[in-house]
């Protein structure tokens, strides 16, 4: 199996970012877990961008070089998955603000005493 | 062979850039390194051949994210800033489980870079043959983002502008709204700051917690803002040719606009983008890519139908337009969240600066 | 074509020295003053280099004339970023690093012995 991942070797990296992102995620402060969220998005980028790579390819603008293409379609998802990810974070951030201002803490455990007064 | 030292190199540097995004305590520090992860991650997409989404990660993921995390800190509390690196194990344990059981699973993918895997195969040579032809625009991901996937893309420009509603309907409740604080007097009451200087009308000349705008920093981005600001037009005019597109190009324009707040002052720069202006540009946007669409269906096509517009060349036409309308909403709606989250210089109630910090337990 | 690998390696090489230059003096001066400092002049010479190996190796004058517009954008954004950093420090009350005053009087005594 260690021959076939040498030449799988991003996608190994992507599932570590992905395992990575979903640490962060584990952690208390609530500002970090957004932190988390990202880096987990941007592993799954990653992932996607990878499947459409192709060995010798170049960018797939036809004005560039006009050699084998590598594929679009994953690149057209992650445009619209980059941006949709901003989106989340800014209503989540907006959130937390909320967040704070009513509870005075960003910390998960506290949030949780402070909720069940 | 150096490519694939510059390719493992870089990735090296993902990891270690994301583990130590995990292992920082203080999450100012976190939220900087992200930045830094970021930055590679911009490098990694130009190493897989994908300009279109290196841009929109340079320009999303270093630029508004780390921005909106930073200010959603300084408006919140930081509860250390000692530079200490701590590590769960139990968490650790968890997720090592989850990636080993899932790289198990990655040698039944095709080898990476393989021609002849399917994603090589079916649509995405369909695409590469006769998007140029069909479409008349040169970047092909545009070509699919705007003409044969335009209805994906109209999707996420109506989720974009309901995220800056949204985020404007959750500050509501703590009483933020898009409005600038309106007096002159800081909140704050540390006096060690520089008075205010106010002009004959009234209004206070200063940035946000009563500073007076450097000389210096204004000259530089009366110069700079007009450059930045027609890169960003270019890029979303010319994404239809070279790499770039709506996204990218309204993000880069927003950032000049944000230059212009960091300079000048948050008010100063509401002042002269009010809420009609930016109501305007971000509605105007949505309302553009409908009318396109709705404008196709009368003429007796379906929802964004280029092709049933009696003009020459109406997909290149089509694309170009749909793509400023990304372009517009997508600035309009960066501008929101950064006005919405980073003005109201307020200090929240009980602290007495927005850098204070609190020791955790 | 081994004289322009040779130039591009080395204008590379003394970009890549410059930054890390502008590290170590991240790392090592004592306040956010002198780090600024450090940052914004050697780490915009090291960029500066790395973008003339970028001009140099990609031979075409398109791409050496967008590289000279992104040098001249770099020279006056670095500075401004620090004095922006400097000012705002300033502003918020951050004191300079003084010298210690007893340690400046030992070393002082030892400079006298030698």
């Amino acid at each position: 199996m260690i021959e076939t991942l040498t030449t799988r070797y991003t996608y190994v990296v992507a599932v570590i970012v992905i395992a990575i992102g979903l640490y962060v995620l584990f952690d208390r402060n609530l500002i970090k877990k957004i932190v988390g969220l990202n880096i987990f998005q941007t592993g799954v980028f990653l992932f996607f961008v990878t499947a459409g790579y192709r060995t010798g390819g170049t960018p797939p603008i036809a004005s560039a070089g006009g050699g084998p293409y590598v594929s679009p379609l994953p690149h057209v998802l992650i445009l619209t998955a980059i941006v949709v990810g901003v989106s989340v974070t800014a209503v989540s951030l907006g959130m937390v603000f909320l967040l704070y201002e009513t509870y005075g803490t960003v910390q998960e455990d506290e949030l949780r005493e402070a909720i069940h007064e | 062979m150096s490519a694939l030292a510059l390719e493992l190199t870089l990735l090296g540097l993902l990891v270690l850039t994301a583990a130590l995004t995990a292992v920082i305590r203080d999450v100012l520090a976190a939220t900087v390194v992200f930045a830094v992860y970021s930055l590679v991650l911009s490098l990694v997409w130009i190493l897989l051949r994908a300009p279109d989404v290196a841009l929109t990660e340079a320009a999303v993921g270093a630029g508004v994210v780390t921005v909106l995390l930073v200010a959603t800190i300084a408006k919140t509390s930081r509860p250390t800033d000692h530079a200490e690196l701590s590590v769960r194990w139990p968490s650790l344990a968890v997720i090592g489980v989850f990636a080993v059981g899932i790289v198990t699973t990655l040698p039944s993918l095709p080898a990476i870079g393989d021609p002849t895997a399917p994603i090589h195969q079916h649509l995405g040579t369909y695409y590469l043959e006769t998007a140029p032809a069909e479409t008349g625009v040169s970047n092909i991901v545009t070509a699919i983002l705007a003409a044969y996937r335009a209805f994906d893309t109209f999707g996420e420009v109506v989720v974009v502008f309901g995220a800056g509603i949204g985020l404007l309907v959750v500050l509501r409740q703590s009483g933020i709204t898009l409005q600038p604080t309106t007096g002159s007097t800081p909140s704050t009451t540390d006096p060690g700051l520089e008075p205010s200087t106010t002009d004959p009308h009234g209004e206070s000349s200063t940035t946000d917690l009563g500073r007076e705008p450097s000389v210096i920093t204004t000259t530089a981005i009366r110069y700079i803002v007009p450059f930045v600001a027609l890169f960003g037009l270019y890029i979303a005019f010319h994404g239809a040719k070279t790499a770039g597109g709506g996204f990218q190009g309204g993000v880069v324009v927003a950032a000049s606009v944000v230059l212009v707040a960091f300079g000048f002052g948050i008010e100063s720069t509401r002042r002269w983008l009010n809420d009609t202006v930016l109501t305007a540009i971000t509605a105007g946007g949505v309302a553009a890519v409908v009318a396109i669409g709705l404008g196709a269906m009368a003429l007796g096509g379906r929802f964004l139908e280029y092709t049933v517009y009696p003009i020459p060349k109406a997909t290149t036409y089509g694309i170009e337009l749909v793509e400023l309308g990304i372009g517009a909403t997508v600035t309009g709606i960066v501008l929101v969240f950064f006005f919405a989250l980073v003005g109201n210089a307020e200090t929240p109630p009980g602290e007495s600066s927005p850098t204070h910090t609190e020791e955790s337990k | 074509m081994a004289l322009t690998t040779a130039v591009v390696a080395g204008l590379a090489l003394f970009g890549l020295l410059f930054a890390v230059v502008a590290v170590v003096g991240v790392l090592r001066f004592p306040d956010l003053y002198t780090r600024a400092h450090a940052v914004s002049k050697s780490d915009t010479l090291g960029v500066g280099l790395v973008l003339a190996a970028a001009a140099v190796a990609s031979g075409s004058v398109g791409v050496t004339l967008k590289i000279l517009f992104l040098f001249a954008f770099m020279l006056v954004t670095s500075p401004i970023a620090a004095h922006v950093l400097a000012r705002s420090a300033s502003l918020d009350g951050v004191e300079a690093w003084q010298v210690d005053p007893e340690e400046r009087e030992e070393r002082e005594e030892t400079e006298d012995d030698q």
